[in-house]
């Protein structure tokens, strides 16, 4: 590792000229800017591993399953009261333009990010589940290449599971669901920020990369159009989100989408990666009750715990955030405009009140969580080796079986005070080794 | 009940020629627990293949894309259908009709209307038919003032509307009182526009309401689809490459096998609106 951290200069500029950037919105303008890497990685035993691994795959298995039966007809987990019916109809990622049709395998989330955090204790958390189009796979991909380019014996030495199997499971998760063609992926663009990601998950999973333009639905069949001709499309994994999927089914005015795709979609000509219409089961509300569909779908225990959430929908639960909410962190789950997360201890009295009041109005629009003291990990800055919080986005890909990428993306904040690891939130990232 | 003959045709034209032209239309009736549907063709022109598929809402969809220079596209659905006297469909409720939708979601003077009716101690069908007169005399009938985007609040501001005006209005105060509500498109016998209305879900079924007219729906009403608002039923949307403007000609007939009466007289308006 000593090795790693004094490459580390190399490494970041080695990223910058790869064009490893995160793109953010802060007040309403883009930005771009370089995501830091530290060179100290975070070190997952097997054994913790094996655990984490199998907690992964029941809890995306349970997502896909509540997925299956929101979008299907009997809608049970409804019906037999787990989960109340407005947590699902007032999720702004519900569309019941996904109603009456299953995708290809029963599969909605084919390629999940779940954010963890760890303990004092070690004891592993799932703050938050990404269903939709999650990113950032690619750093941890390329921050090992540049890591074994600069210091082989590292990898010689250490007992690290070898990560470049990410290609090879995308194209499994974009081949098995394929229903006939070439395996794409669609990028809304080079001046995204992610593209440079798109680019190279397209060349490890030999899929075509692949703009709108170049697409086009023909007798209810996705075609690409490229030099030399058409070729049929199997399936899309899309880099762009729903609502700008289609602009004959959603936004109307939208360029970036493939009209009449959600058509041929439908019929079961193409397979769209992530299925749309996702956003309703990693929906704040709805992120309360996951470990009840584990148990619900799955008939088993759930290995992975949510922090501990509170729900002022039900009464008893609402009295308990009234009275401890200067100790918790209270999240807006409404579907736009929303306040966002705020921690009860850093609001003056009068805001305190006045949130207790839109509590106490609107219930359902909230969720309030206990705030975990994260492990500190690590860092380097200046030199020095300091400790900071960081989070863990867990990559599980769900083709005939679900599995989960030996790696992952390791945040961290730079800011001591800081609980929020969020790339957007300034911060960097840290490779991930999983030990053999 | 009706056996009814229904006619519906578009005609849109380009100034200048438009090309890979992606559409989905919804101007297929089916058959459900209130009309059953004996005979409908769809037909388009320049002929491309027209792939059939069901919507989210179960509505019959027909897409498509004319991958050639164009200027103009004339669609048109023809056919046959028994509307029964009952005003019941059976088909189950999606719980996604009980919550605010986009263009009927409910501003506070919306909220403040609901109050001012006397509801309390009412049944589902009582209920209904209140906010159903409320509606049509809040509202006054103005072709023409407002557009395809307008909201529920924003007509209720201005007072005037058309029948997508009304029935968006009658839907948001409707979920509001707790009765599941949807937007209901179609043909009525006699009228050479197409004509929006509501159902309320109760007691296993969907009842139509027609708000505009402040009358439960009948045997004359031939449903096209059904939604959360008006924007989950448009009968034609598309997609084309091109700079052009377009005109629109429809033409409907809707009428009844015994009684064959014909009101073809063509309409010509810059975007398709609805009675």
């Amino acid at each position: 590792m000593d090795q790693l951290i004094q490459h580390a200069g190399q490494i970041n500029q080695q990223l910058s000229r790869y064009g490893v950037k995160f793109g953010i919105y802060k007040n309403g303008v883009f930005n771009e800017r370089l995501f830091p890497f530290d060179a100290i990685s975070r070190v997952i035993t097997q054994e913790e591993w094996v655990k984490l691994e199998k907690g992964l795959i029941q809890r995306v298995d349970a997502l896909n399953a509540f997925l299956r039966d929101i979008y299907g007809p009997k809608k049970s987990i409804i019906k037999d009261n787990v989960v109340p019916e407005e947590f699902v109809y007032l999720a702004s990622g519900y569309m019941p333009e996904c109603e009456g049709f299953e995708p290809p395998g029963g599969i909605y989330s084919h390629i999940s990010g779940i954010d963890l955090v760890q303990d004092k204790d070690g004891e592993w958390f799932v703050l938050e589940d990404n269903l939709r189009v999650p990113s950032g796979a690619s750093y941890p991909l390329i921050a090992r290449e540049l890591c074994r380019k600069c210091s082989p014996e590292t990898f010689k030495s250490s007992r690290v599971v070898d990560n470049r199997n990410y290609g090879a499971l995308l194209r499994e998760a974009m081949s098995y669901v394929n229903r006939g063609g070439i395996n794409v992926i669609l990028t809304p663009g080079r001046y995204n920020a992610a593209y440079y990601e798109h680019s190279l998950l397209a060349e490890m999973s030999q899929a075509v990369l692949a703009e709108a333009s170049d697409l086009v639905v023909v007798d209810n069949v996705l075609h690409y159009r490229s030099y030399d001709g058409q070729k049929r499309v199997g399936t899309v994994y899309r880099r762009i989100s729903d609502e700008f999927l289609d602009p004959l089914y959603f936004h109307r005015e939208s360029l970036i989408g493939i009209p009449n795709i959600l058509s041929a979609y439908r019929s079961g000509n193409v397979a769209l990666v992530n299925a749309p219409g996702n956003g309703v089961a990693d929906d704040k509300g709805i992120y309360y009750f996951v470990p009840k569909m584990v148990k619900y779908y799955l008939g088993e225990e759930p290995l992975l715990k949510n922090a501990p959430t509170y729900l002022p929908f039900y009464e008893k639960d609402r009295k308990f955030v009234l009275e401890n909410i200067e100790r918790l962190v209270i999240k807006d789950v409404a579907e736009a405009g929303g306040y966002g997360v705020v921690f009860g201890s850093s609001l003056p009295k009068e805001k305190l009140l006045e949130l207790k009041e839109r509590i106490e109005l609107e219930p359902r629009r909230f969720i309030a969580q206990e705030v975990i003291d994260f492990k500190d990990l690590p860092l380097v800055i200046d030199g020095e080796t300091v400790d900071r919080k960081a989070d863990f986005r867990a990559y599980v890909l769900t083709s005939a079986q679900t599995r989960v990428w030996p790696s992952g993306l390791t945040r961290f904040s730079t800011d001591p005070a800081s609980f929020i690891v969020n790339s957007s939130q300034g911060g960097g990232f840290k490779d991930t080794w999983v030990l053999y | 009940m009706k056996w009814l003959f229904f006619h519906y045709d578009t005609f849109l034209e380009f100034e200048r020629p438009v090309n890979e032209h992606q559409f989905m239309l919804r101007c297929m009736p089916d058959s459900n627990g209130r009309q059953r549907v004996v005979r409908a063709e769809v037909s388009i022109k320049p002929m491309v293949p027209i792939s059939h598929l069901e919507d989210g809402f179960g509505n019959k969809v027909q897409s498509g894309c004319i991958p050639f220079d164009h200027t103009s596209f004339h669609y048109s659905s023809d056919g046959e259908a028994f509307v029964f006297e009952n005003n019941k469909d059976q088909s189950p409720l999606n719980p996604v009709f009980r919550y605010p939708s986009g263009l009927a979601r409910p501003s506070q003077k919306i909220k403040s209307l609901l109050e001012s009716m006397a509801l309390a101690g009412k049944d589902d069908t009582e209920k209904a038919m209140v906010i159903m007169e409320t509606v049509s005399r809040t509202l006054e009938y103005v072709s023409g003032s407002t557009d395809t985007e307008t909201t529920a609040a924003q007509a209720y501001e201005k007072g005037t509307g058309v029948c997508q005006d009304f029935t968006h209005l009658f839907i948001s105060l409707a979920r509001l009182a707790g009765l599941p509500a949807r937007y209901a498109n179609g043909l009525v016998v006699g009228e050479g526009a197409s004509h929006a209305w509501a159902e309320i879900y109760s007691d296993g079924c969907w009842t139509g309401y027609d708000p505009t007219r402040n009358t439960l729906v009948t045997d004359d009403y031939l449903r096209l689809s059904v939604g959360r608002d008006f924007y989950d039923c448009s009968i034609e949307r598309g997609v084309f490459l091109g700079e052009s403007g377009q005109r629109q000609t429809v033409q409907i007939k809707v009428h009844e096998a015994s009684n064959v009466q014909r009101s073809d007289a063509p309409q010509q308006q810059q975007q398709q609106r609805q009675g």
